[in-house]
């Protein structure tokens, strides 16, 4: 390769165009997460030590918000694959028109601010609102959908569709419909022919929008705050209560860290299967 | 008006299955399903989208063992019809019989039919031998005679050894005796081939082009193959189906095609044609005699012909004779000039001047071509011209 020749003070300076980000980079994310993990090492007092990171994981309520959080993240992660699939299927495959128009109405909840958007949930879920009005107008049950970890779910799920469905709209552009019409001709009916020709080859997709998915799910600060209250705390609005509330910076500090992570452990994972799929198909031995 | 036919065991047709053991679900069926009619029977097939047609009326009869190539330019409805006969796009009227059986209520993962693709659509995350064991799968067929059939097919196309290989691994020659093999695996009751050697270079289309044949033949499997490379359709095919605009132009074996074209689009898709403009001159005992805008005279069979029609005249450029002028002897000729020469190994194709109208003139090489601006004339076989109203 060439860039082994050249000498590497050389290369960062061919690198250029790339020191904005960088410099941007370092100055707003790594200062200040250096500033935090400081912060979460000491206590008020200015002492060094590790009770913010051990009370935190000693205290079952903490691990029940983390484990709250987690799920969240999960099912929000599902629902919108569950949602999305064919959503990127009409995009992708279906009639320009629809192509257009769908696509449209993805990417719409991007364009609203979450603060309304999370107060149309409300609207339409709260113990009074549109959809309890309409089950008991028909003599059905309320169900509590506010103020736990389904309305945060569902909220959710609709903010992060266009994620998962542009990523699997990717994965699926990049799919030759004619993989699927020869499955069909050999003889797979269309579900059979879902989970053993086009279910593989969107495993790089569904990664990419799961990913893309439950990292966003879980640091959420806006809709947790609004839809799941502080009965269905979440990591990200219990790090808001402990820094401005409370005041206690030292565990804020070790709860952020903690967040932080569990997205790099779903990133390292990700990064690891893509690595070893392209591994695995570029060179097999024969 | 729907078509069912109650299926009759004839007599037996005596198929030779080279393949082993065909599918438990249908080996029965199969021995019984042996018939005289044609293996695959198409009626008035059309299909409409909004506004624009398809394929108009398509209607077609091949017998079994039977290699069908449907030839046009892009746009003809000829890949359309083929996936109609898939099942893969439904048609909005019109039969499909296969091997007795009408097919247009069956879904096409029922259809038994092998398909290959233009860009071989092999699935990426299988091995070699598991894309061709896929149908196979499908069918439910046993571990150790699927196991069996697979390294056969695999044999036969000639990728033995290579049953591990990832697609990728695999050159495009190679890609495309999978994609073979995987449709072949099945026994399926009928091949389509969609445009299978575009992806190949010249030299390998060639070689490959002749594997396919050899194998169909060998396997007997009626075989429908869309191709707009008229030299593909003419050297494999046993009918081909000339289509143009969604409709059929013209469907013969290939020399009637090539000999007998029945319009000037067929004469000119197919091999090179000159066409000419020209006025019946006379007509008597069914041969007319038509003047060429040079004045000279095309004698050309013409039964529906009369005096003073104006016709296209045909002629292939291996059909016309160069001379030096004034060598015209019996036949009928023309004189004209040189204007281009294309050197082409064997044959050298010169297109000549005659009163302002180019004939290509398709003659074996000499060890000096014609000069540029040579005076010469054109000699012609009685005959050779075709008329076209």
């Amino acid at each position: 390769m060439a860039s082994v020749s050249i000498a590497r003070p050389r290369r960062l300076l061919l690198m250029w165009p790339l020191w904005p980000q960088a410099l941007l980079l370092f100055a707003f994310f790594v200062v200040p997460v250096l500033f935090i993990g400081f912060a979460s090492l000491h206590d008020k007092t200015g002492v060094l030590t590790a009770r913010n990171y051990l009370s935190f994981v000693m205290d079952p309520y903490n691990r029940a918000v983390i484990a709250r959080t987690l799920l969240i993240g999960i099912s929000t992660t599902a629902l919108t694959l569950v949602l999305g699939y064919p959503l990127a299927r009409a995009i992708v495959r279906g009639p320009r028109a629809a192509r257009w128009f769908l696509s449209a109405a993805v990417l719409f909840p991007l364009l609203t601010s979450s603060i309304i958007r999370s107060f149309g949930w409300l609207v339409l879920l709260a113990n009074n609102g549109l959809l309890n009005d309409a089950l008991h107008s028909v003599g059905l049950p309320k169900v509590h959908l506010i103020f736990n970890s389904i309305g945060v779910t569902v909220a959710l799920a609709q903010v992060l569709l266009p994620f998962m469905v542009l990523s699997l709209a990717n994965a699926l552009t990049n799919i030759d419909p004619a993989i699927e019409d020869a499955a069909t001709t050999l003889g797979s009916p269309p579900l059979r022919r879902f989970f053993k020709v086009t279910l593989p080859m969107l495993v790089p997709g569904i990664l990419a929008g799961s990913l893309l998915v439950f990292a966003i799910a879980i640091s959420a600060f806006v809709t947790p705050a609004l839809i799941g209250g502080p009965r269905a705390e979440v990591m990200a609005t219990m790090i808001y209560t402990d820094a401005t509330q409370v005041g206690n910076i030292g565990a804020a500090s070790a709860a952020s860290l903690i967040l932080l992570a569990m997205t790099l452990m779903v990133v390292t994972l990700y990064y690891r299967v893509i690595f070893s799929e392209s591994h695995d198909s570029s060179a097999r031995p024969v | 008006m729907r078509l069912f036919r109650v299926s009759m065991p004839g007599p037996s047709d005596s198929t030779v299955r080279l393949l082993p053991n065909s599918d438990h679900s249908e080996s029965a069926a199969s021995v019984q399903e042996t018939r005289t009619g044609p293996a695959l029977e198409i009626t008035d097939l059309t299909k409409r989208y909004d506004q624009s047609v398809a394929v108009d009326s398509f209607s077609l009869k091949a017998g079994r063992g039977e290699l069908v190539a449907l030839l046009g330019p892009s746009g003809c409805g000829k890949t359309t019809t083929l996936r109609m006969i898939a099942g893969l796009v439904e048609p909005t009227s019109g039969h499909i019989i296969l091997e007795g059986r009408p097919v247009d209520r069956v879904p096409i993962h029922r259809r038994n039919i092998g398909m290959v693709f233009q860009q071989y659509a092999l699935f990426p995350f299988l091995s070699v031998f598991d894309n061709v064991a896929y149908g196979l799968r499908e069918r439910r067929v046993r571990k150790d005679e699927l196991r069996g059939r697979v390294l056969k097919m695999l044999e036969l196309v000639g990728l033995s050894g290579l049953e591990q290989r990832r697609t990728a691994q695999l050159s495009g020659g190679q890609q495309q005796r999978v994609a073979l093999a995987r449709a072949l695996v099945i026994n399926p009751a009928l091949l389509l081939l969609d445009e299978p050697l575009s992806n190949l270079d010249t030299k390998l289309r060639e070689r490959v082009r002749g594997e396919i044949r050899d194998l169909q033949r060998r396997l007997n499997i009626t075989t429908v193959f869309v191709t707009h490379d008229q030299d593909e359709a003419l050297s494999i095919a046993h009918t081909i189906v000339v289509m143009r605009g969604g409709r059929i132009e013209q469907i013969g074996s290939p020399l009637e095609i090539y000999q007998r074209p029945a319009s000037t689009f067929v004469a000119d898709f197919i091999g090179a044609c000159n066409l000419v403009p020209a006025r019946v001159a006379a007509v008597e005992d069914g041969v007319a005699k038509c003047q060429l805008v040079s004045g000279a005279l095309a004698t050309v069979p013409g039964d529906n012909l009369r005096p003073g029609d104006g016709v296209t005249l045909a002629i292939r450029p291996e059909k016309l004779r160069l001379g030096p002028r004034g060598e015209g002897g019996a036949s009928e000729g023309v004189s004209g000039v040189v204007r281009s020469a294309s050197y082409l190994g064997a044959r050298t194709s010169y297109e000549i001047d005659v009163a302002s109208v180019i004939l290509r003139c398709d003659v074996q090489s000499e060890s000096t071509p014609l000069r540029i601006g040579k005076a010469v004339s054109i000699t012609w076989e009685q005959g050779a011209w075709q008329a076209f109203q």
